[in-house]
């Protein structure tokens, strides 16, 4: 057997976990019974959340000494595959799981993973991510918010933007400048901060098709006690390259528009139309193939390799398929394309139209990820 | 890849290493080649060893072909080796090491009635060359293996390929074969076999086109900086990269496919569209990123491409295999669709 194919074989008990997974969800949100959604924003249910924290669904790639499960990388994309690829709930958890969780288990304190870790793990907290500034888009390391050292802790200052799910999370981790160095990927530190806190404001931002998931979040003298820095100071660069591998070559950037086609098998079970015949062909065999690549990505994590070209890669092949995808579909279907019906075939392909935009913008554009893959190849 | 197929990768490499690239591009060079890797018994790889073949595992003889590929090599180790001998071994006759003739399961039918050989196959590589044509026939009990000898062929209408390969029509009238046994292998199974060998030829190419334009445009210097510089070109970079490695994976899982099962028909038809669709895309984009000179004779870049947009147009139009994909997908209907990308179920062809 190729180590391609011994990587990307699920082992006996990684299918037992799918088929456990499969059950967990047929049983908890039969299909029909609620509004699925496009890949990672498929909504928002804590309660959701913390029964998938019961199962011990949520913190899995955390050694159980920091507080997690103990299991792997590819475990994790399992579960995070499966619970995609119905449409579930997962936004309340997601950049918690993904994101915070490993971090802190990775460069927090005992006590930052009592306090974070253990929650998370439990489905009981949620955070955004943030990032992106009015000024610094692609160029992150052009961060304006300031957090100046005072007694026992930091003052806040600045404005993140594009901030997902800040308004209905419990905390935001921050990237933030607490020095100036002439390389401007130094004197960078993350923080983690109270989104109900003193001075900090949440305010939404409308996409374009009227819904409200991202924000602006201002931060104004806000206080950040010491205890609430991620490792160390202007380690914050380091920390946030260490994480896109994570970010980036996982299952949510093939995954968006997966049930448009599940559906519309659905909906034709007497024969699926002719019409539709080239696209759900191809669509299948680049998910048969990019499932792979990424499963590989999951497996090289759980040997202790850093991935990042093949993340890139990943993300680049993933979200550029979905986009085309979506095209594909709106060319050739054969009904008006219509809100009103959340769920069905048209529903879906309501959303995934304005929706896909968005799709190769965040998590970093495709055009900065082509330029991470080129330098990786001299 | 195990060490074994890197050593074999290795080998190959160093084989057809011996004549430079705008050699390559020539048809005594395939033929060359051929009885280079003959010798190594190269082109028998994954063969039954008790019938002349040389042993191993198909990811064996996919580092071959993708070796075979990364060169642009017109040697016909699918055509004469891996399919020709293996529809000879799964008959039980054995392996005569020499460059036979491949009747391509879409060329034309042939049919056998007991006694003599009849019909007439197009699309034939090498017929000219070659000692013995190699045919799934129709017998009168069902498929045959017939081996049948240059002098009872008529081989005429030889054209180049897109590749510069010559193929040729082949007419039988009333020919002896030389041997025939009765076939376990229908032409379906035969052609799935035979498309599976461009999806590893494909593999090679695109990893051959990918290194030349990642060399070439860090050299190549305009506007005082390597084109490589420009964003605009990594664009094509960055499609080239992705697409070696998409299609590299892909010719990984279908060598341990076939190495675990008789016919993975899905996991093939699969693979052939990814490798299709990344063939259009990467030729395209590799001949963007060098310019005026990748479309010279004397730069190697064509001997690659123009053998990449051969092997994706061999064996099967691409709404032949969209069907094949798309009966797995219809049989197991919307339940069954995750499984079926995930590859768990035995639907049609697992
Ligand atoms: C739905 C959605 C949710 C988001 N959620 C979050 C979140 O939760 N937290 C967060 O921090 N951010 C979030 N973002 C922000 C996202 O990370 C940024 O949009 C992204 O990094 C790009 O930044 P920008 O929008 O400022 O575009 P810009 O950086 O201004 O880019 C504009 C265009 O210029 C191109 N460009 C810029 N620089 C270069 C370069 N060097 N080379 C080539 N091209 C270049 C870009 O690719 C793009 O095409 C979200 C974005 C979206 C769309």
């Amino acid at each position: 057997m190729s180590a391609t194919a011994r990587d990307t074989e699920l082992t006996a008990t990684e299918l037992a976990l799918q088929s456990e997974v499969r059950e967990f969800l047929a049983a908890e949100l039969p299909r029909g019974s609620f509004v699925p959604g496009l890949g990672m924003v498929g909504g928002r249910d804590p309660e959701f959340s913390r029964k998938l924290a019961q199962r011990g669904w949520l913190g899995m790639s955390i050694p159980a000494e920091h507080g997690g499960a103990g299991r792997s990388a590819v475990e994790r994309f399992i579960v995070v595959e499966e619970l995609l690829r119905w449409g579930a709930p997962v936004e309340h958890h997601w950049n918690a799981d993904r994101q915070i969780a490993p971090i802190l288990a990775r460069y927090g304190t005992p006590e930052q993973r009592r306090r974070f870790v253990d929650p998370i793990c439990a489905g009981e907290l949620s955070f955004a991510l943030g990032m992106s500034e009015p000024d610094a888009g692609s160029d992150l390391a052009a961060v304006a918010t300031r957090a100046v050292k005072v007694e026992r802790g930091w003052r806040v200052n600045g404005t993140k933007i594009w901030t997902s799910g800040a308004h209905e999370s419990d905390w935001f981790i921050i990237l933030c400048r607490t020095s100036d160095e002439e390389d401007r990927r130094q004197g960078l530190s993350r923080l983690i901060v109270d989104l109900h806190g003193e001075g900090v404001t949440v305010k939404p931002i409308e996409f374009l098709d009227g819904t409200s998931e991202f924000n602006e979040v201002s931060m104004v003298d806000v206080f950040v006690p010491d205890d609430l820095l991620v490792g160390e100071v202007g380690a914050g660069w380091s920390q946030n390259v260490a994480e896109l591998v994570y970010e980036r070559g996982g299952p949510e950037r093939w995954l968006s528009p997966y049930l448009l086609v599940e559906q519309l098998l659905r909906e034709h079970a007497d024969g699926l139309p002719d019409a539709y015949a080239a696209v759900v062909a191809d669509a299948t065999a680049a998910w048969w193939a990019m499932r792979r690549l990424s499963l590989q990505i999951a497996r090289k994590i759980d040997r202790g390799e850093a991935p990042a070209h093949e993340s890139a890669l990943v993300k680049d092949i993933g979200t550029r398929f979905e986009q085309k995808l979506v095209a594909d579909l709106l060319d050739v279907a054969e009904q008006d394309v219509v809100e009103d019906e959340p769920g069905s075939f048209r529903g879906l392909l309501f959303a995934a139209v304005l929706n896909n935009p968005a799709w190769t913008l965040r998590g970093g554009t495709t055009e900065i990820l082509r330029t991470i893959i080129t330098r990786g190849l001299r | 890849m195990s060490d074994d197929s890197d050593q074999i990768a290795e080998v190959v490499d160093e084989v057809l290493s011996a004549w430079g690239p705008a050699d390559q591009a020539k048809p005594e060079t395939s033929l060359a080649a051929w009885e280079a890797l003959l010798e190594l018994g190269f082109p028998y790889v994954s063969l039954d060893e008790d019938l002349g073949g040389s042993g191993g595992s198909h990811e064996d003889a996919f580092a071959v072909l993708r070796a075979l590929g990364a060169h642009g090599s017109g040697a016909p180790i699918a055509e004469s080796g891996l399919l020709a001998g293996w529809l000879l071994t799964q008959a039980g006759l054995e392996i005569e090491p020499r460059l036979v003739a491949f009747a391509p399961p879409l060329g034309g039918t042939l049919t056998y009635d007991g006694r003599t050989v009849a019909g007439e196959v197009s699309g034939v590589a090498w017929a000219e060359h070659a000692a013995y044509l190699v045919a799934l026939a129709e017998g009168p009990d069902g498929p045959v293996v017939v081996e049948v000898p240059a002098e009872a062929l008529a081989v005429s209408a030889t054209a180049h390929t897109l590749a510069g390969t010559p193929r040729s029509r082949v007419v039988l009238d009333q020919a002896a074969p030389a041997r025939v046994a009765p076939s376990t292998v229908d032409a379906g199974r035969l052609l799935r076999r035979a498309a599976a060998t461009r999806v590893a030829l494909i593999a090679g190419g695109l990893e051959r086109a990918r290194d030349l334009s990642v060399r070439y445009t860090a050299e190549r210097v305009q506007f005082g900086q390597p084109v490589a510089k420009f964003q605009a070109v990594q664009v094509h970079l960055a499609r080239l990269a992705e697409d070696a490695a998409l299609v590299g994976m892909t010719a990984d899982l279908v060598a341990s496919a076939l190495d675990s099962s008789p016919d993975p028909a899905f996991d093939i038809a699969a693979a052939t569209l990814v490798a299709r669709a990344s063939t259009r895309e990467s030729t395209k984009a590799a001949h963007q990123a060098h310019g005026a000179m990748g479309v010279t004779r004397e730069y190697p870049l064509h001997v690659v491409t123009r053998h990449l947009w051969q092997w994706a147009h061999d064996y099967g139009s691409l709404s032949l295999w969209r069907g094949v994909v798309l009966d797995a997908v219809r049989a197991g209907g919307a339940d069954g669709y995750y499984p079926l990308i995930a590859a768990e179920t035995n639907g049609p062809g697992r």
